[in-house]
């Protein structure tokens, strides 16, 4: 098990390497201009040549695109002047871009989480229910919503969402984030609770379809059988035995999403003007921020990776059968 | 078909999997899932509303010029108001309305149905065929190939998609020319010379083989030398490229997973018995098996395209805003937050994204269930 | 839409311009334009929230370009030697006033010295809670003059005053021009007469800056969140700033630029030592709050839970703003003296033709443009390169008047052909290798998008092979920077001016001194490009092409010099002149809009004043009634 979890992690840690690598492919090499044209960017409208150079070298981007990356990578592990894991300085911002990452995912983690919450409290009890009425009307219908739920884009269900509680009826107060200790628990409940619910909606809908599906298959299980042939009340059956093993599986998921949540609610950021890691990357994009973009991708890339490894360990633990060396 | 008619009383055991074995006897397995996926009414209803919409895509320029008699692009501003905001709302004139220079929104939906579907099923289709070879070699094969093949899944996966496509999207946005896709052919041939080298050293076939696989190299070689290769234009062509490099993966993993566990199958062990090559065993004993999980992975992967792109489109990073697209057009909308004051210009566009990847979702899990019937219902 | 942002002048030693100094000094003695200086009520704070600040350098008074910076410091935070009196046009907005200096300065005859006395009284904010002195104007020079913090518009002084290089090393080189021989006088010595000097000296760059807490920000940038107030207006939460070391300060709560800033009042500010003329400091605080959702900006501005929005309101806000009687007088558009024009390339074909140009003007729909921009209230239909306000003559200089502004698609297609481009004389672009595929150059911000697809409407019947590429603001200008990219026409810039010099508005953009660097020109046109110039960023074979089939390339530059030297009364006819040979044989542009700026304020805003200068409401000089204590939305 130990030699397991230690190959892992060097896998994790190549990993993010080879995702660096990429991203910094797709934003220095694959614009063309490469360091010159983004030093350009940040010179102001119609630069002097002297201030170009300046805003180069202060950013690093005098070096050739291998020593450039070679550093950022070094920083990361060895971690720079404003401390571990070295996450270099923003170029729009100009300030170092750890402490506003934390911030950030903080922001995002709250998002992810409450979102999470509320999709498995929807979700899962719909699928169970549907499971255990399969084919009768209500199933159709809970399936149907779940599909439904899948099918709307968020930036759609967004917009009519805000149209709708914000706008038209005033039931919310608007968009932004509204940190819970400064502001008290009423107010950055309310601003969360539509984020919350436009993408626990997506992600309610999936779970049910997916508990439904594995309680579906669960039920027709041998050991279910053996549990009711012990005795047991339907209700013990289900809850104990059933449900039990039908949503191990979902934790698998649970944590791919969770972990994808973290990175890419993009779109909900933007949309309900949530200060996220999504936001700063889109800004970061805009701009070219490239930094910004390379520390958001890792972020995203190492949650992603690290949710997969503890995924594992988890099933090692959750499920007997499975043994790793 | 008539057969299949006559079948059907029989059916109603059938779709437990306890069912009766004994009375399907003699039956292909394409027939019990035509049969299966018959009943579901709302699948076929799904896939009633798929084929609409499809048609409707590919008619839609000839309806256009036969009915409505304006392009996608044809603005008229008096239909706008002084400050540029539509007045016509859904009428006899404008079907849907008009947007915010007078475009017409019916034409431009009904044009956007051809964007959609367009780039997912392209890019569906270049992912499944990425997905489906490196599947299968990776499962077949096994070895370095196995491991590189999964690892370099496993990459990919983890990459957070939207962040990575909107990167991609704007960084060959920021050069007019659009992206160098230098690497893009002799990364193709470098995979073909892979598959032929994997495949073809075990196999009778030695020489072919060898032949195609150095024939790539050297061919991947000169392009790299040369430096020449298709441009990666942002629009149309980055979004199908987008979407192809980011799908794949998920169609390599299920096609290495069957691979996997329909190679150990008797069938096969006989095929190979019999002094059959790995391509003979690939493509005509382990391919036709697989073929019910890829087309459900398609039709699922279909709507997931679609929503992808209008999620690019909405970012603008997408289709550029001169090709109606639904996302494009739901970014119109909401932009300036246009549809407070002109609403047909969300609704049209987000109602049809909607039903058309409803549609399809219901049709994948149709088949889904009818292809598989111990998965759902 | 994006703040604009400023740009540089460079140092120019004419008639003209002592002539515009005397303007100035008369200006100053004589700002009698007293727009009610006490009558609005105090207090109250005004909430404004924009998207992003979009800072070109980090809020470092030293470096920082951007306009909506230098409104917050001349208003708010900074005091210099010069500043304006923060009101419109009308109320001489574009002139400057003393503002630390107690009046105008002595200049020596030959116009190379400048001697300022300061007043007393005015102190920079907590924790630095001590007088500015002539030391602290001198530092803020010094920091121009060093590399490290790359003064974007250092050229204002560097080469200009004695021993000023932009290239020192270390910020507390003193400067060999710059004396202080007390606490309260401070002289300029110039290599040669410049004559907006007093201009330059309204610069943010200028302005006090107290060295032991900017000593410890020697790049560019750093200094932003640190700025101490030595105006009325401070960051709020400056006095919790600790001093004592560079390694205990920690960024002003009152600010981040993630979020947003709150100012408040600065404790130490005496108004005895200012005028209300110039700041009125009726407000409490203001607090600018970043929302990334631009629709919700305006729609908390009509539910009343912020007071004043910038820029161009969503189009449902708008048409509320328009026909809604109960929002009357919530928009604001004041004159932006700012031109937007498209940009054709006199080296890509096919518009190395100037027939090709001369009918793109003519097909050009602009009021269906500003349409698609939001009405006639975005400003007037251009004719010319210059806004009104800084060239009257310009309404009169209207070479395509046959385009009345819908355009006059007939007279097009007549001056195509005789384009030859048209090979069969039909009036369309037909010859295959330079019509096909011509690059339109658009934005993807709205509202570019839709005024983007009007345009290539218009123009689309005579140049059907116009391709539509739209991308951001920032990879627009940078695109159009770039010589070897030779982006054939563009509808992404837009062009203001600095103050209400004719020479100011079209140096930079017509004279071949504005192509500075093959990747960095904003005369994006490439008028009066010269061959070793061309040939050095790789367009040699496109310059003789142009030379081969039009001849010489078009130059104002020498037009420009004699227009410069004419005495003041002439300057305008001059460069009337000078535009209209731009508009009619170099045919760079087609101008589309003199604009105006949008400013959307609810009525809890009872005084409402514009700043000329800075182009943004004035908020020193406006006044809330909302009875808000600032809160800090950092």
């Amino acid at each position: 098990m130990l030699r397991y979890i230690i190959r892992r992690l060097i896998w994790l840690v190549f990993v993010l390497v080879v995702i660096t690598a990429i991203t910094y492919a797709i934003f220095f090499v694959l614009p063309g201009g490469g360091s010159e044209a983004i030093a350009q960017r940040f010179a102001g409208k119609a630069p002097r040549p002297e201030v170009v150079q300046e805003v180069k070298i202060q950013m690093g981007l005098d070096k050739p695109l291998g020593i450039q990356f070679f550093n950022f990578t070094k920083n990361l592990f060895i971690g720079d002047q404003y401390g571990w894991p070295g996450l270099g300085k923003s170029f729009t911002i100009r300030q170092p871009l750890k402490p506003i990452l934390m911030e950030r995912a903080l922001v995002t983690l709250q998002l992810a989480v409450g979102a999470a919450i509320m999709w498995l409290l929807i979700g899962i009890p719909i699928g169970v229910l549907s499971a255990l009425r399969p084919r009768t009307l209500f199933d159709r219908f809970a399936m149907m919503f779940a599909l439904i739920g899948i099918s709307i884009p968020v930036f759609v269900l967004g917009a009519v969402g805000l149209y709708a509680f914000v706008y038209k009826t005033h039931l919310l107060p608007g968009t932004g984030y509204k940190p819970l200790l400064e502001y008290g628990f009423q107010p950055w409940f309310s601003h969360f609770l539509l984020p919350w619910f436009v993408l626990a909606l997506l992600y309610a809908a999936f779970y049910a379809r997916l508990s439904r599906a594995n309680l579906l298959e669960v039920m027709g299980e041998d050991f279910m059988r053996t549990a009711r042939a012990k005795g047991l009340t339907e209700r013990r059956v289900i809850v104990h035995h059933g449900l039990r093993a039908s949503l191990t599986p979902l934790v698998t998921v649970f944590g791919l999403d969770m972990a994808g949540l973290l990175a890419g609610a993009v779109i909900t950021e933007r949309i309900f003007n949530i200060p996220g890691l999504g936001d700063l990357a889109i800004k970061s994009i805009g701009s070219q921020d490239v930094y910004a973009i390379l520390d958001v991708t890792l972020i995203a890339a190492f949650i992603i990776t690290f949710a997969n490894l503890v995924v594992d360990i988890a099933y090692a633990f959750l499920d007997p059968r499975v043994r790793y060396e | 078909m008539s057969q299949l008619q006559s079948a059907e009383p029989e059916v109603q055991t059938l779709a437990p999997l306890d069912g009766d074995i004994r009375r399907v006897e003699g039956r292909t397995p394409w027939q019990l899932f035509w049969i299966r996926f018959k009943r579901d009414h709302v699948a076929m209803g799904a896939g009633v509303v798929v084929c609409l919409l499809v048609f409707v895509a590919v008619v839609a320029p000839l309806f256009v010029t036969l009915f409505v008699h304006r392009g996608p692009n044809a603005l008229d501003q008096n239909l706008t108001s002084d400050i540029g905001i539509p007045i016509l709302g859904p009428s006899k004139t404008a079907w849907f309305g008009v947007d915010g220079i007078g475009r017409d929104v019916f034409v431009r939906t009904m044009y956007g149905a051809r964007t959609s579907l367009m780039v997912s099923f392209i890019g569906t289709g270049l992912s499944l065929v990425i997905g489906i070879v490196l599947g299968l070699l990776s499962g077949f094969r096994g070895g370095k190939i196995d491991t590189f093949i999964s690892r370099t899944i496993d990459i990919v996966l983890s990459l957070p998609l939207l962040l990575m496509a909107i990167g991609l999207s704007v960084a060959c946005g920021a050069s007019i020319a659009g992206c160098s896709g230098v690497w893009i052919m002799p990364v193709l041939l470098g995979i073909v010379a892979l598959s032929a080298l994997g495949l073809g050293l075990q196999s009778t076939r030695r020489v072919p083989a060898m032949l195609v696989a150095a024939i790539s190299l050297v061919l991947a070689v000169v392009l790299l030398g040369s430096g020449t290769g298709p441009r990666i234009k942002t629009g149309v062509p980055m979004v199908i490229f987008i979407i192809a490099l980011f799908g794949w993966p998920y169609v390599a993993r299920i096609v290495r997973g069957q691979t996997l566990s329909l190679r150990e199958r008797e069938f096969v062990e006989a095929a190979r018995a019999t002094g059959f090559g790995p391509w003979y065993i690939m493509l005509r004993e382990i391919f036709p098996n697989m073929l019910a999980s890829i087309i459900v992975v398609t039709t699922l992967l279909i709507p997931q395209n679609i929503l992808f792109e209008a999620a690019l489109s909405y970012l603008s990073v997408g289709i550029p805003p001169d090709t109606p697209s639904w996302g494009g057009m739901i970014n119109d909308a909401t932009e300036g937050s246009l549809y407070f004051v002109a609403w047909w210009m969300l609704v049209f566009p987000a109602g049809f994204l909607v039903i058309t990847t409803l549609s399809f979702n219901l049709l994948g899990d149709g088949l889904r269930d009818a292809l598989d019937p111990r998965a759902g219902r | 839409m994006k703040s604009v942002k400023r740009r540089t002048i460079v140092a120019i030693t004419s008639l003209v311009v002592l002539a515009l100094v005397a303007a100035a000094c008369g200006g100053s003695s004589s700002s009698g334009s007293n727009a009610n200086g006490s009558g609005a009520a105090k207090g109250g704070t005004i909430r404004e929230e924009l998207q992003e600040f979009g800072w070109t350098s980090g809020f470092d008074p030293t470096g920082e370009y951007l306009g909506t910076a230098w409104a917050l410091y001349d208003q708010m935070l900074m005091r210099g030697l010069m500043t304006y009196n923060h009101r419109d046009a009308a109320a001489g907005g574009d002139t400057p006033v003393p503002d630390i200096a107690t009046g105008p300065p002595t200049v020596s005859e030959d116009g190379m010295t400048y001697e300022f006395e300061l007043k007393t009284g005015v102190m920079f904010g907590p924790p630095v809670d001590r007088e500015v002195t002539s030391k602290d104007i001198a530092y803020s020079f010094q920091r121009i003059n060093t590399a490290s913090l790359s003064a974007l518009y250092g050229n204002y002084y560097c080469g200009v005053i004695t021993g000023m290089t932009c290239d020192a090393e270390k910020v507390d080189t003193a400067i060999e021009g710059i004396d202080t021989p007390d606490a309260t006088h401070i002289t300029f010595h110039l290599d040669a007469p410049v004559g907006d000097f007093l201009y330059r000296l309204t610069m943010p760059a200028t302005k006090a800056i107290p060295e032991e807490v900017a000593k410890c920000f020697t790049k560019a940038g750093d200094y932003g969140p640190y700025l101490i107030s030595s105006s009325a207006y401070m960051f709020m939460g400056s006095e919790d700033l600790d001093i004592s070391s560079c390694d205990t300060m920690k960024p002003i709560s009152g600010y981040d630029v993630q979020k947003g800033m709150t100012l408040v009042r600065n404790p130490n500010y005496d108004p005895a030592s200012d005028s209300t003329e110039i700041r009125e400091a009726n407000i409490d605080g203001l607090q600018q709050a970043i929302n990334t959702n631009y629709d919700d900006i305006f729609q908390r501005l009509l539910d009343g839970e912020i007071d004043v929005a910038a820029g161009t309101p969503p189009k449902g806000v708008l048409l509320k703003f328009e026909t809604d009687p109960t929002y009357a007088g919530w928009l604001h558009a004041d004159p932006g003296d700012r031109t937007w024009y498209a940009t054709m390339n006199l080296f890509a074909a096919p518009f190395d033709d100037v027939h090709v140009r001369k009918a793109v003007n003519l097909a050009f729909n602009k009021e269906g443009v500003r349409k698609a921009y939001g009405g006639e209230k975005r400003g007037q239909i251009a004719t010319s390169v210059e806004p009104p306000a800084v060239l009257s003559l310009s309404e009169s200089i209207n070479p395509y008047s046959a385009n009345t502004g819908a355009g006059n698609l007939d007279a097009a297609m007549e001056e195509m052909k005789q384009s030859r481009y048209d090979l069969d004389k039909n009036g369309v672009c037909d010859d295959g290798g330079a019509c096909d595929d011509i690059l339109f150059l658009g934005r993807n911000v709205d509202p570019w998008p839709e005024m983007d697809q009007v345009a290539l409407a218009s123009l689309q019947p005579i140049l059907p092979g116009l391709t539509l590429k739209e991308v951001d603001t920032s990879t627009g200008y940078t695109t159009l920077q770039q010589m070897k990219k030779l982006v054939p026409i563009s509808l992404v810039p837009g062009w203001g001016k600095d103050y209400g010099s004719p020479y100011g508005f079209d140096y930079y953009i017509f004279h071949s001194d504005g192509i500075y660097s093959c990747t960095g020109a904003s005369n994006y046109s490439l008028v009066g490009l010269t061959k070793d110039f061309a040939d050095e960023c790789g367009i040699g074979a496109e310059y003789d092409a142009y030379v081969q089939n039009n001849g010489e390339v078009p130059s104002v530059d020498a037009k420009m010099e004699e227009c410069v030297g004419k005495p003041a009364s002439q300057i305008d006819q001059c460069f009337a002149e000078l535009d209209t040979y731009v508009m009619e044989t170099a045919v760079p542009w087609v101008p589309w809009i003199w604009a105006n700026n949008w400013t959307s304020v609810n009525p809890t805003v009872n005084q409402y004043v514009f700043d000329q200068f800075a182009g943004t409401m004035s908020y020193i000089n406006s006044a809330v009634d909302n009875g808000l204590a600032p809160e800090n939305v950092a």
